[in-house]
């Protein structure tokens, strides 16, 4: 039991957190009970108002919520539909970079995918916007998500100008890792939405490193690395614009149909 | 159904057994389990239950008590009481005039 109830965001703990505990003491969960508490977690995540009023409300007139903010939220959706396009320049870099002609030089011949650079840099750019959307839509609480938005939207777009300097871009997956993480446990982002960026991206780091540790001579010529890019990297730009788009911030709490903007990202 | 209980979305029926649970008196989490199960047939899950709570409490439908351990009562609230009546008056109106033609179409 006390495992399921971790998945529920520590706000919800704190508030219903013993009674849910007690109630599982008397009544053992079964199958059906822990699918059903798994998705109680998911619906505490979509909706963190529910226990703590100052993290969100619904978008007409509910206390707490001010038109400026509102504002600022709406900013933040339009951000995040910038990093949707993102998504499509990133792939797009990584198609022509993987067709580039074939040149030759002393040591041999290589193919040239500098075409696919400005697409690179145009990707990383465009996530930095959807990252300071995610900033503006963050909570002051929510700090640690906030520190990873801020760490990639300075490593991302330097990474983009020099893709070859690989610490930059290591940075700036760690500060994504960071902000899925820190939006998951702030209850901002469901857990669906955190792992959707945290699995394939520790998937495409690991299968790197194992690449370059078992074929030191070879390098990453086992491997494709358009296809492992584009996978593996291209939710982080579909999961921070999807979390702007559809802000639960503004969705209806109970869930229903007439939210302002919708449903968040089913978890 | 009014709009008091439909903008719950799938926790509707849940909310409207939980507020008939609470209808003679408060109980807490587990008590409201058993006596939606004993009304019902069906249980009902924990994630269902808290999700219903927490919205009927945030509407000001119920009100929580003092904890007694681990295990915190709730209460009925007017507002919850007065939605209470409309929804079963709702349904108890629906209810009628399906018999009702369901018996002129038996005729």
């Amino acid at each position: 039991m006390s495992r399921l109830l971790r998945l529920y965001p520590r706000a919800w703990r704190a508030r219903y957190g013993p009674e849910l505990e007690d109630l599982v003491a008397h009544r053992p969960l079964g199958l059906s009970g822990s699918i059903d508490l798994i998705r109680g977690a998911m619906d505490a995540h979509r909706h963190p108002e529910l226990v703590d009023p100052t993290a969100a409300g619904s978008a007409r007139g509910v206390p707490g919520v001010s038109s400026q903010r509102l504002a600022d939220l709406r900013v933040a959706r339009r951000l995040g539909l910038a990093a949707w396009v993102g998504a499509v320049a990133w792939i797009a870099g990584w198609v022509i970079a993987a067709n580039g002609p074939i040149m030759a030089d002393g040591q041999g011949t290589y193919r040239d995918g500098g075409a696919g650079l400005p697409f690179i840099l145009l990707a990383m750019v465009l996530l930095a916007a959807g990252l300071i959307g995610q900033m503006i839509r963050m909570p002051n609480r929510a700090r640690a998500a906030r520190v990873g938005a801020l760490v990639a939207i300075v490593a991302g777009p330097a990474w983009g100008l020099g893709p070859w300097v690989l610490p930059l871009g290591i940075a700036a997956l760690a500060g994504i890792l960071v902000l899925a993480l820190g939006a998951w446990r702030a209850g901002q982002w469901g857990v669906g939405a955190a792992l959707a960026i945290v699995g394939p991206t520790l998937g495409g780091v690991a299968i790197t490193g194992w690449a370059l540790t078992a074929y030191g001579g070879d390098r990453l010529s086992v491997l494709n690395p358009m296809l492992l890019a584009v996978v593996a990297f291209t939710p982080i730009w579909l999961v921070v614009g999807a979390t702007l788009v559809r802000l639960p911030a503004l969705a209806d709490p109970d869930g229903g149909a007439d939210g302002l903007i919708g449903e968040v990202v089913s978890a | 159904m009014n709009r008091g209980l439909t903008e719950f979305g799938r926790f509707a029926e849940p909310t409207l057994y939980i507020l008939v649970s609470l209808s003679d008196g408060p109980k807490h989490g587990y008590a409201i389990m058993t006596d939606v199960e004993a009304v019902t047939g069906d249980p009902l899950g924990p994630g269902t239950l808290y999700g219903a709570l927490a919205r009927l409490e945030r509407r000001g439908m119920i009100e929580a008590l003092e904890p007694e351990d681990r295990r915190r009562p709730y209460k009925l609230t007017a507002l919850g009481a007065t939605t209470l009546r409309t929804q079963l008056e709702g349904l108890a109106g629906f209810t009628r005039l399906g018999l009702a033609r369901l018996g002129g179409n038996a005729r």
